[in-house]
């Protein structure tokens, strides 16, 4: 599992796919949803946020959500220790 | 290419750079590369296709033959995570219409995956001789068997092909079986071409177009521009007091056809487009009754209460029976429409209720969910009736022909008073009825007389937003805000070339998102994502280009199929008889009710004011000399 500091709120999310797109652009400088490192999935009933093993906490898909589907709590001891 | 048109090329962003040609019929593909001069003058998307269609489409070709064309696109902002940016367009001839019309979707994921899978564009000529679907995996496009998919629902269509991660456009049997009230569906969510597009990708044997596994990925040349821009925009949503309103009503906070105690009892999850902050999608449960328990994932939450409208006997019912309609693919206004009319034929005597296997009952869910099926399978009358109103006409004669209701190019018009209701008000959705090619639809003309009426006094603000120069906004309200000399058709003009820059650019145009554009702004974001400076005037001719030529391939078509049909009368864009007749529309303003002059004068200043002639609505030569139209063959 990643080390990240975001709390995902799957009963939130509308499956925009808004952090997939600001998060391929942000590493990549190029949009595609399959390159994200945040990946939500929908089976017609249930929601699933999830990150890959790539992801660097950099907070950008939170920024980016209009859901409130993203939240963010910083890992102090995790950058005291960087 | 030239080395200019090279360069271009190389620097262009937003456009993704290919155009796939399928010829169905031989049962190759192959890709070309996008003239980017061409792409920049058609703006891309919506107005890009029309050029496409124009291209390809064989002159005078049955909509349900070979000579057809289909062209999906998406524009140069799909892809990118500009708010709501998730529109495709198919163009084609539609069957229900005769007409060259358009047909726009969101959906989940398609148009992004489209995108930055290296494809603006996909031709589609010929017709397979088997059951196929088109497939673009890892970028790569092919023509794949679809014969175990045939038959299939749209919903478990698309669960196997997009599987997790991939996107589609699926047909139901109602479109393998060319029902001109087919249409297909984008992610199995969002609806495309009311009117038979789903009936055209029948005729091809095509079920569906998949994507999945995108490669290249969407570019945009002025990255710290388009940075600014969009997060400018994206504040101003935002900050927007009713955002958290919007997101938590969706489509009940626009058409409230149930009460919010109703959709509490359902709701499951709101659910949205890609890119889109302000998503109007449902994942509903029914609450109560027979289908209790029952999940339902809908592109409007209204749309499943419409069965219930027409007399059904309860919610569960209601829901579950438009989500029938929508896995065979059938469109709910025109087959309720076309039985309402099936209906009455049985109450007159026309048509003997007692040798049909089910009677038709518009108010029963049995008897409805029976025509659906027969009606999508072609079987009995359902096959008559799957050919449309004037097929019904056609087999039932003259006392049927009395009983038809409105009909504007073969289709049921989208507003009109019902029986027994006062006159409506006559804005722009309300002509645009009759102008657009693709026949009685409303999404093009959006102005402020959607609906309710409007103190001219806001009319000014929406008029910049949508970009309508200073000098038209004085001819469409000659007496400034005073008076009542709102000059709808006039008006009509610029809902049109608004629509057609949103759609063009990939936009969506409905009004909860597209309110937080403007034409300004689209101009700056569009040079910003493609590096090619436009300015605002420079969109409005591309986007007046585009519907224009789309115009001429309809005059076109018209008379083609009058030299083949002598005697026929073509039907371009007629009043409807019952209109003047039972003075079903009234003066926005006046409310007075309108005759037959009256709806041919906003017709003629709608032409005058696209620059076409004010009695035949053919673009003059001026007009297409000005577009660089008047080369074309």
């Amino acid at each position: 599992m990643p080390l990240n500091s975001i709390i995902t709120h799957a009963e939130k999310c509308v499956g925009c796919l808004r952090c997939q797109l600001t998060c391929s652009y942000t590493h990549h400088q190029n949009f595609n949803i399959t390159k994200a490192r945040i990946r939500i999935s929908f089976d017609g009933l249930k929601m699933e946020i999830g990150f890959t093993e790539d992801c660097i906490d950099c907070g950008a898909c939170v920024k980016d959500c209009y859901y409130e589907a993203l939240t963010r709590e910083i890992d102090l001891t995790a950058e005291e220790g960087a | 290419m030239s080395k200019s048109s090279e360069q271009l090329s190389k620097d262009l962003g937003g456009f993704a750079g290919r155009i796939g040609i399928v010829d169905l019929s031989a049962g190759t593909v192959r890709t070309m590369p996008l003239d980017p001069e061409t792409a920049i003058d058609y703006l891309g998307g919506l107005g890009l296709a029309v050029k496409l269609v124009h291209d390809y489409l064989k002159p005078g070709a049955d909509s349900l033959s070979p000579g057809n064309v289909i062209v999906i696109g998406a524009g140069p902002m799909v892809g990118t995570d500009l708010p709501a940016s998730s529109r495709v367009f198919g163009l084609t001839k539609l069957p229900a219409s005769n007409s060259v019309g358009w047909a726009g979707g969101g959906g989940y994921r398609f148009g992004a995956l489209f995108k930055s899978s290296g494809f603006d564009q996909i031709v589609i000529t010929g017709a397979s001789h088997y059951p196929v679907y088109l497939e673009i995996d890892n970028d790569e496009l092919s023509i794949k068997d679809a014969s175990s998919l045939w038959g299939k629902g749209v919903k478990e269509a698309n669960q196997e092909l997009a599987g997790e991660d991939g996107g589609t456009i699926t047909i139901g049997p109602a479109g393998e079986n060319r029902a001109v009230m087919s249409m297909a569906f984008v992610d199995a969510i969002s609806t495309m071409g009311r009117g038979g597009f789903g009936a055209v990708m029948g005729s091809k044997n095509l079920k569906a177009f998949a994507v999945r596994n995108p490669c290249q990925g969407v570019k945009i040349a002025r990255p710290k521009e388009y940075r600014e821009l969009k997060n400018k925009l994206m504040k101003t949503i935002r900050e927007y007091p009713y955002l958290k309103d919007w997101q938590d009503k969706g489509q009940i906070k626009t058409f409230p056809a149930l009460t919010m105690e109703d959709y509490e009892k359902i709701r499951y999850r709101r659910l949205a487009c890609v890119s889109c902050p302000i998503g109007d999608k449902d994942s509903v449960r029914i609450a109560d009754g027979e289908f209790k328990g029952n999940y339902i994932s809908t592109t409007s939450v209204t749309n499943l209460f419409y069965a219930k409208t027409q007399g059904f006997k309860d919610h569960g019912e209601s829901m579950t029976f438009i989500a029938q309609l929508d896995d065979l693919g059938l469109d709910k206004f025109e087959f309720f429409s076309i039985m309402r009319f099936a209906m009455d034929l049985t109450d007159k005597g026309i048509l003997n209720n007692d040798l049909l296997p089910e009677p038709i009952d518009t108010t029963s869910f049995s008897s409805m969910s029976v025509w659906a099926e027969m009606i999508a399978h072609r079987q009995g009358f359902g096959a008559v009736i799957a050919d449309g109103f004037l097929a019904i006409i056609d087999e039932l004669g003259p006392e049927a022909l009395k009983l038809a209701p409105s009909l504007i190019k073969g289709m049921h018009p989208y507003i009109e008073p019902k029986p027994g209701q006062d006159a409506m008000r006559f804005g722009t959705m309300e002509l645009g009825q009759i102008t657009d090619p693709r026949g009685p639809h409303i999404a093009a003309s959006g102005s402020p007389t959607y609906f309710a009426k409007r103190p001219l006094s806001v009319f000014p603000k929406h008029m910049k937003r949508q970009g309508i120069p200073d000098e038209a906004q004085d001819r469409i309200m000659p007496d400034g805000l005073t008076g009542n000399s709102l000059k709808v058709g006039r008006y009509l003009k610029y809902s049109q070339t608004w629509f057609t820059i949103l759609g063009s650019l990939g936009i969506c145009a409905r009004a909860q998102i597209n309110r937080f554009y403007s034409a300004d702004a689209l101009a700056e974001l569009y040079s910003a994502v493609t590096g090619v400076d436009t300015s605002l005037d420079q969109l409005r001719k591309n986007a007046s280009r585009a519907w224009t030529l789309l115009r001429l391939i309809n005059i076109r078509e018209a008379e083609l199929r009058q030299e083949k049909e002598a005697g026929q009368k073509e039907v371009q864009n007629e009043i409807p008889e019952p209109w003047i007749k039972n003075f079903m529309f009234k003066d926005y303003q006046t409310e007075k009710p309108l005759e037959e002059d009256d709806y041919l004068r906003a017709l003629g200043d709608y032409y005058d004011e696209w620059g076409w002639d004010r009695e035949t609505g053919r673009p003059t030569e001026e007009t297409l000399k000005a577009l660089g139209l008047d080369n074309l063959d």
